[in-house]
C-alpha cells in the first residue's frame, strides 16, 4: 500500500469537500491507497510501528472508496468523518434506519434531503451508518458489505 | 437433558482436581453462558449507545469487573450478533470472563502493546479501546484462516491504530525484544472451562492434548515476556481447568526468568478460588496463588485463569 503524499491528500480532501463537505483532513492519520480504490488511515505511531514488522497484514481501517462514479465513506469512514460532514448527510426515521441496515434501498423521494451528488451519507441521530450510492432510478442503495447487513427476520 | 458425553481422560482429570466438585462442572455444561457485550466508547459515548440500546427495547445489567462490559437482560432479536447495534461497530459480544485478562492487562493510551495471539479479535478490540486508539496495538496470531475474521472484527469496531500481522507468536521474543510496554498471552489452550460453547472439546480431550500444548504455551509465555519492556505488564490467560496449562506454566516461566513477579489480580464481583500449590506430586511455585482462576460453575460462565505478571526493571 502506498502512503497518500501531500498533493494526494489535497486532492482527496478535494473530492471529500465536493462530495460531502470535509474541510478537513486529520493531521494525526496517514492515509493509504490499496487495491480497487480503498483508502485506509492508521494512526502515525501504528504506521511506524508497521515499518518495523516484516510482512504486515493489515493496518489501521478502511476509510472510503474511491470509484468512478465518485467516492463514498465506508461505516467507519462515515462514523470517523461524521460530524464534520456538511453535504449529503441524510437523516433517516428509526424505520428507514432498520431497512437501511438490512441492505434495502431508500427512495430518493422519502429521504430528508434531496442529494446533490452521486453518494449520500446516513445518519441516524449521532449513529452513522455508511454511505448510500444514489442512482437513476431515484433509490439510494446502501454501500454496506452483505456480512455487515442484518439479516432480515 | 442428556448428560454431556466426557472423554475418559476428562473424566479422571476432574477426578484428581482436590478442588473440583465434577457433577457442577457436568451441569455447568448443560447451562448458556449469559449474553454479554462491551460498549464501543471509540464510536459514541457509553452512556449514548446504552441510550440507542433502550430506545431499540433492549434491558442491559453493568458487569462489575469490565468497564463498558453489560450483560444482556432483554434484546431485540434473539441473537444480540444478528443486531444493528452489534453489526454498525457499536458492541461487541464477548463472554464474561473473556474480558477479564484486558482488564488485568490494563493497558492505557501511547503505549505499546502486544496481544500475542489476537484472532478473531475480541481482546484485540477491548485493548484498542482502553488505549482509545492512541498508542500502537499489534495485533498477531499465527492461524491463516483466523486472520480475516480477526481483521474484520477490528474493522468493524474502528481500530484506528492497530497492526495485524501473521505470524508465530515467537517471533516477537526474538526480533521484537524489549518493545511493548503491555503483552496479552491469551494462548491456545484445551479449552474446558467453555466447554459449554461445544461438547465437542468434553468428548473429545486427550491428555495428549495437554501434553502437546503446554510447550507451546510455555514457549509464548517466554516469548510474551522478552518481547516486554523492563517494568513491562504481561498477562498470561487461558480458559481451561488444566494445572499443567495453568499453575505449571506460570511456575516454569519464573524459574526460567527470575526477574519476573507475579501480581495479585482479584477482579470485582467475581468468585475466584485459589490456584493449586502441588498436583500430581509436582510442587508449584507459591507466587502462583496470586493468580486468578474460576472454575465455570463459580460464577455461571466460562472457566479462565489469569496471571498477571511485571517484568523486573532490568539489571
Amino acid at each position: 500500500m502506498r502512503v497518500l503524499d501531500r498533493s494526494e491528500r489535497k486532492a482527496l480532501l478535494e473530492e471529500l469537500e465536493k462530495a460531502f463537505g470535509l474541510e478537513e483532513l486529520p493531521q494525526d492519520l496517514v492515509f493509504f491507497e490499496g487495491s480497487e480504490g480503498k483508502v485506509r488511515a492508521s494512526t502515525r505511531e501504528a504506521y511506524e510501528m508497521a515499518q518495523r514488522i516484516a510482512r504486515v497484514e493489515s493496518l489501521g481501517l478502511y476509510v472510503l472508496k474511491r470509484t468512478k462514479f465518485g467516492t463514498y465513506l465506508s461505516v467507519e469512514g462515515s462514523q470517523l468523518f461524521g460530524e464534520k460532514l456538511r453535504r449529503n448527510v441524510v437523516e433517516l426515521t428509526a424505520e428507514q434506519l432498520e431497512r437501511w441496515a438490512s441492505g434495502e434501498p431508500l427512495d430518493v423521494s422519502e429521504l430528508s434531503l434531496r442529494p446533490e451528488g452521486d453518494f449520500v451519507v446516513v445518519r441516524y441521530g449521532p449513529v452513522f451508518a455508511g454511505s448510500g450510492k444514489v442512482s437513476r432510478d431515484g433509490k439510494v442503495h446502501p454501500q454496506i458489505p452483505k456480512e455487515r447487513r442484518v439479516p432480515v427476520e | 437433558m442428556s448428560r454431556p458425553p466426557l472423554s475418559e481422560d476428562l473424566l479422571r482429570l476432574l477426578r484428581e482436581l482436590p478442588d473440583m466438585d465434577e457433577e457442577l462442572y457436568i451441569e455447568s455444561m448443560t447451562r448458556p453462558l449469559p449474553e454479554t457485550f462491551r460498549v464501543n466508547t471509540l464510536k459514541l459515548p457509553e452512556e449514548t449507545i446504552i441510550g440507542f440500546l433502550a430506545e431499540r427495547g433492549w434491558e442491559v445489567e453493568k458487569l462489575p469487573w469490565a468497564r463498558h462490559g453489560y450483560r444482556v437482560v432483554r434484546c431485540e432479536r434473539e441473537d444480540p450478533g444478528a443486531t444493528l447495534p452489534h453489526l454498525l461497530g457499536l458492541i461487541y459480544i464477548q463472554g464474561p470472563m473473556s474480558m477479564v485478562p484486558v482488564e488485568a492487562l490494563d493497558p492505557r493510551p501511547g503505549e505499546k502493546v502486544l496481544d500475542l495471539c489476537a484472532a478473531p479479535g475480541s481482546k484485540s478490540t477491548q485493548i484498542a479501546q482502553l488505549m482509545e486508539n492512541i498508542g500502537v496495538l499489534v495485533a498477531n496470531d499465527a492461524s491463516s484462516e483466523r486472520i480475516k475474521p480477526l481483521i474484520s472484527n477490528l474493522q468493524r469496531w474502528g481500530a484506528m491504530n492497530c497492526v495485524v500481522t501473521l505470524k508465530d507468536g515467537r517471533y516477537f521474543g526474538k526480533r521484537m525484544r524489549e518493545t511493548f510496554d503491555r503483552v496479552l498471552c491469551d494462548v491456545p489452550c484445551s479449552s474446558l472451562g467453555i466447554v459449554m460453547k461445544d461438547w465437542a472439546a468434553a468428548r473429545d480431550y486427550s491428555s495428549g492434548m495437554t501434553e502437546r500444548v503446554r510447550a507451546l504455551q510455555l514457549s509464548l509465555l517466554l516469548s510474551a515476556y522478552d518481547a516486554s519492556v523492563p517494568g513491562g505488564r504481561i498477562v498470561y490467560s487461558t480458559c481451561t481447568i488444566h494445572p499443567l496449562e495453568n499453575e505449571w506454566v506460570v511456575t516454569e516461566l519464573l524459574r526460567r526468568r527470575d526477574d519476573a513477579m507475579v501480581l495479585r489480580f482479584e477482579p470485582e464481583g467475581l468468585r475466584t478460588r485459589r490456584p493449586l500449590e502441588e498436583w500430581r506430586g509436582m510442587r508449584f511455585d507459591p507466587e502462583v496463588t496470586k493468580c486468578f482462576k474460576c472454575y465455570p460453575y463459580d460464577n455461571a460462565a466460562e472457566g479462565f485463569f489469569v496471571a498477571l505478571i511485571r517484568k523486573g526493571e532490568g539489571r
